[in-house]
């Protein structure tokens, strides 16, 4: 006589259930059923897999079933949340059934552009996004901290908008700095507007747009500034690797610090923080750089300290 | 992850994760971008995360950082671009007036010379040049002949003047110093542009000079090309000059081509290659002179250069460099005296010289604290030049070099190195150096420094046998020997020791201040002898004969302000020099009378007394340019250089003092196609009265230079 196929089904999960039962009975057997989090990764490795590594690390202990999937793959939420992390996994998500989602590693021009493709999630209180960019006020404070003999910032822009370089304007003003910006274009090749704007400032400020700054055109951009006696503030390590003297950015690991905090509210609350800039920040400097340039070179940890307090971020 | 946790997580891993290795803590510096997904990902409007994600190669390797002033073991002026385009200075060689205590002279229009501290002749030889590491004084004199080099001075990026020895790190032949030039990486420029001058220099047919440029940039490969010409009449001298005559031929004209391209294969490696050639006409020859009636000089110049540097990563540069240059000047004529019977003689000052060399070096960050520079070079060089030299000469050198930079404290860093040579005469000599920095405060630092130079003989000093035999009235194949080596020569030593203070300041002000004290031995000089059956009396050997020494003080004030508007560059040197007679310098191949006897002892003593005056007590130049708008701006250059004597033959140089002037204006958009930019310089504009080395008589210049971008 056969098992009964309840007994059968029961003795293959038993290992699962078992462990469940020992994990979850010191907590006590009244703790509500654990929130459901799907993580979908853009691509396998780099810094979304520094991310779902970190973030399940921070979930460790918490009541919180994490499912880590590819963007390829067909997303089933049910009624948990979504962790979209980078663009591709952001728009793939975005079109699904998905109610909460949390859009990471993404700039905020691309979550604005989600947004505006997906008008119907603006108004959900469970859409939600952590920038990779910085506050515009995090690097205008860096390069016054670095920098403090140097008042012209430069910036080279394509795609920004008045608003933005407006914003960019009065914060470095704020600070003493003023800002010579210079559209690039069909009028104004990169290596016009980038002497241009070296001719009339004294270090140059890199923000994220990629019509300037990629891997075909930074090799020139970190000539030419050097030759020019310009430091660059860039905004990703990569930069200061390359040649830039300094960058704020965030790490995946700390992005995953705050998603973990966005979880837990979402678990208590049901929505999730407006979208925001990142709240934990490193500072990498490049030293030799900044000797060569004859620069008085502060250490990262100094200029985090300085800019946390004065911004009143967190480390 | 440990086990009790398991449970909580579901990773589902698809085949394709499955594939793949484990999962591992990537850094975020090695993001997961490749290189290449670069701006073909960026062509449409899909905004993506890789802006922040990409990684990207090291392109400030070790080696591209140069050492900021307050780090360098030496003292160093810096002239920019900027600097030589706002100074209006035609040629290369007058740029060097903005170095403290550097002297540039001309024995004619075609034929600058510079020298830091002074000079003992026309034929410099006692500085290090390079050409982006490529070095430029030629045998058989050792000397640089500037207006051949193909270069124009449109193609400089920045001139790095080493003010003192540095053989640790720039190789031999720099007991006075170096000029590093480094020119315009090939990345420079993306586009074109065409450039004339006119101007009056000389009087006669003037100046003129053009110049095309053209430069493209890509992901992997760039590229740069430059095509110059430049004539003018050279200068005028007074009748009261015993050069008189040289301003009735002292035109010159020159070609010029060059190309530099830099490819990169990947993000590790780059490879840069130049190449160019320079072909000139030198007119010369007096009407008095017998043997050196009115004629042209053609001189020929090229040159290729391969420069491989693997940047592996931040901390490690490897570079081979391999360099070939070829230079010859043809100065064939008959002399003017024609016997009856035999006729005129045909007389050939022709000279080749071929230099290769092979270096290898290595820049290493060690931990926060060391960065060491080491290599070792190789430099195979031949000349012939039939009247001039005993035979074709050809040597190998090879040197080993090492520098360390340590930085002891924050506050203290420690420069030490040495280099070790074998001159291919027969020699090895090592030239050590340590300098020590102390920044008392980021805005102050004091430099100490002991350094040994040498500088190997140069062939005209160690074998000459220039002479002509010709048929002359005083009767048929008539000997004139001029120079005649005794050879034996020892490379000249020099030990200096300098003191020096850096002050870098927020509101845009630098100082750089100086003093030395220098001491040269066995300088090698003119020993002049009476050669047996010669009609030339003296002739000239060469030997070591003078001890020498020269203490100086120096400074530069730097200041920028007004955004960049503004640019003030002040030098001053003070200096001075002596020298004593070492032993016993005079062969005499025959009996001589007494009182020839004393007029050539009287004329090595003088050379030794007279040593002091080879440099100007006082010098100072400043260059003053400033922005007035988008469009206009203007500079003043004023150089003033003390009484000088600079050595044989030539009569003594006053006081000169010139003004400058140069204002620009720009046209269209800047360095689009359909700018440019028309500017008129006026030197000397004061029309004082400046003699130079060989008696020429600067007066008031005027150019004008108009470019066209296309």
């Amino acid at each position: 006589m056969g098992e009964p196929v309840w007994w059968s089904a029961m003795r293959k999960q038993a290992g699962r259930i078992l462990v469940l039962l020992c994990l979850y009975l010191p907590l006590g057997c009244i703790q509500a059923a654990p929130l459901a989090v799907t993580v979908v990764l853009s691509e396998h490795g780099g810094p979304y897999q520094e991310f779902s590594d970190a973030l399940r690390e921070k979930l460790i202990k918490k009541n919180i079933y994490l499912d880590i999937v590819d963007e390829a793959d067909e997303v089933n939420p049910g009624q948990g949340m979504v962790v979209a992390v980078g663009m591709k996994a952001a728009a793939a998500v975005a079109g699904s059934g998905a109610r909460a989602i949390l859009n990471v590693l993404v700039p905020e021009t691309g979550h604005e552009k989600l947004l505006r493709d997906h008008p119907q999630r603006a108004a959900s209180k469970a859409y939600s996004a952590i920038f990779l960019d910085q506050p515009t006020e995090r690097q205008v404070r860096l390069i016054a901290a670095m920098l403090p003999g140097k008042r012209q910032v430069g910036v080279l822009f394509d795609s920004f908008s008045p608003d933005e370089l407006a914003e960019l304007k009065q914060r470095m003003a704020m600070h003493g700095l003023s800002l010579h910006e210079h559209k690039i274009g069909a009028d104004f090749p990169l290596h016009i507007a980038l002497q241009h704007i070296l001719d009339n400032s004294e270090v140059l400020l890199a923000l994220p747009d990629a019509a300037i700054y990629n891997s075909s055109t930074i090799r020139n951009i970190l000539l030419a500034s050097y030759r020019s006696g310009d430091p660059v503030i860039g905004f990703s390590p990569a930069y200061v690797k390359a040649g830039a003297l300094a960058a704020v950015f965030t790490t995946p690991a700390q992005i995953a610090e705050q998603t973990a905090r966005f979880i837990q509210q979402y678990g208590e609350t049901r929505t999730l923080p407006s979208a925001q800039h990142p709240q934990l920040f490193e500072i990498a400097v490049n030293e030799q750089v900044g000797r060569s340039l004859g620069l008085a070179v502060r250490s990262a940890e100094e200029l985090v300290q300085e800019i946390s307090a004065i911004a009143g971020d967190a480390r | 992850m440990s086990v009790e946790n398991m449970p909580r997580f579901r990773l589902r891993m698809r085949r394709k994760f499955a594939r793949s290795v484990r999962p591992q803590r990537f850094s975020w510096l090695i993001a997961s971008a490749s290189f290449s997904v670069c701006a073909v990902c960026y062509a449409g409007d899909d905004v993506s995360e890789q802006s922040f994600l990409q990684d990207f190669p090291v392109v400030l390797s070790a080696s591209r950082l140069s050492q900021p002033i307050s780090e360098t073991p030496n003292a160093v002026t810096v002239i920019d671009r900027a600097a030589i385009k706002t100074s209006g200075f035609r040629n290369i060689a007058d740029v060097f007036k903005l170095v403290p205590g550097m002297y540039v002279g001309y024995k004619d229009g075609y034929s600058p010379f510079v020298s830091y501290r002074g000079g003992m002749d026309e034929y410099t030889r006692r500085m290090q040049v390079l050409v982006d590491g490529r070095s430029v004084y030629l045998p058989p004199y050792n000397t640089v002949d500037w207006e051949d080099l193909p270069l124009h001075i449109n193609d400089i990026e920045r001139i790095e003047v080493v003010r003192g020895p540095a053989a640790t790190s720039y190789g031999s032949n720099s007991i006075l110093g170096v000029i590093n030039i480094t020119t315009r990486d090939a990345s420079a420029l993306n586009g074109a542009s065409i450039s004339a001058t006119r101007g009056n220099a000389g009087g006669g047919n003037g100046a003129s000079d053009a110049v095309i440029h053209y430069g493209r940039c890509g992901e992997r490969l760039d590229y740069r090309l430059t095509f110059g010409a430049k004539s003018d009449d050279g200068f005028k001298f007074p009748a009261s000059s015993p050069n008189y005559y040289n301003g009735y031929n002292d035109s010159s004209r020159t070609y010029i081509a060059n190309l530099r391209g830099n490819y990169r294969p990947n993000g590790a490696d780059s490879f840069d290659l130049q190449l160019g050639f320079s072909d000139g006409v030198r007119a010369t020859g007096d009407p008095r002179n017998t043997n050196s009636p009115p004629h042209d000089i053609k001189n020929k110049s090229n040159f290729f250069q391969l420069n491989w540097l693997r940047a592996p990563d931040r901390n490690n540069d490897y570079r081979i460099h391999y360099y070939r240059i070829y230079r010859n000047s043809t100065d064939e004529r008959y002399n003017a005296v024609i016997l009856p019977v035999v006729g005129s003689t045909l007389l050939a000052d022709n000279v080749a010289a071929l230099r290769q060399e092979l270096e290898f070096q290595h820049t290493a960050q060690i931990g926060q604290v060391n960065r060491l520079v080491w290599g070792v070079a190789v430099r195979q060089e031949s000349a012939d030049a039939p009247t001039l030299l005993k035979a074709p000469q050809s040597l190998r050198q090879s040197r080993l070099f090492a520098n360390d930079e340590w930085r002891i404290s924050p506050k203290l860093l420690l420069n030490a190195g040495a280099m070790l040579e074998h001159n291919g005469m027969g020699r090895k000599d090592l030239s050590p150096k340590v300098a020590l920095n102390y920044h008392a405060t980021a805005e102050h630092t004091f430099r100490a420094g002991v350094s040994v130079a040498h500088r190997n003989p140069a062939w005209v000093e160690e074998s000459s046998n220039s002479r002509y035999v010709t048929n002359t009235t005083a009767g048929p194949n008539t000997l004139y020997q001029y120079l005649y080596s005794s050879g034996g020569l020892r490379p000249e030593r020099a030990l200096s020791r300098e003191v020096g203070y850096l002050g870098n300041f927020h509101s845009g002000l630098s100082v750089d201040l100086r003093a030395y004290n220098d001491q040269v031995s066995d300088v090698i000089f003119f020993d002049p002898f009476v050669y047996a059956g010669s009609l030339k009396v003296p002739t000239y050997d060469f030997r070591n004969e003078f001890s020498a020494r020269y203490t100086g003080l120096e400074g530069t004030v730097k200041y920028i302000w007004g955004a960049k508007k503004n640019n003030l560059i002040f030098n001053y040197a003070h200096q001075s020099s002596s020298a004593v007679l070492v032993g016993t310098p005079i062969i005499f191949t025959q009996p001589l009378p007494l009182a020839v006897q004393n007029a050539v002892l009287a004329q090595i003593q003088n050379a030794a007394t007279g040593f002091g005056a080879s440099v100007p007590m006082n010098s100072f130049s400043l260059l003053y340019s400033r922005q007035m708008s988008d469009a206009c701006s203007a500079s003043v250059g004023y150089y003033q250089q003390g009484a000088v004597h600079v050595y044989v033959g030539q009569s003594p140089q006053p006081l000169n003092r010139r003004l400058d002037l140069r204002v620009a204006r720009r046209f269209g958009a800047t360095e689009k196609v359909g700018g440019g930019e028309v500017s008129l310089v006026v030197q000397n504009a004061l029309q004082d009265n400046n003699v130079g080395y060989s008696g020429y008589l600067f007066d008031r210049r005027a150019y004008l230079t108009a470019t066209f971008n296309f």
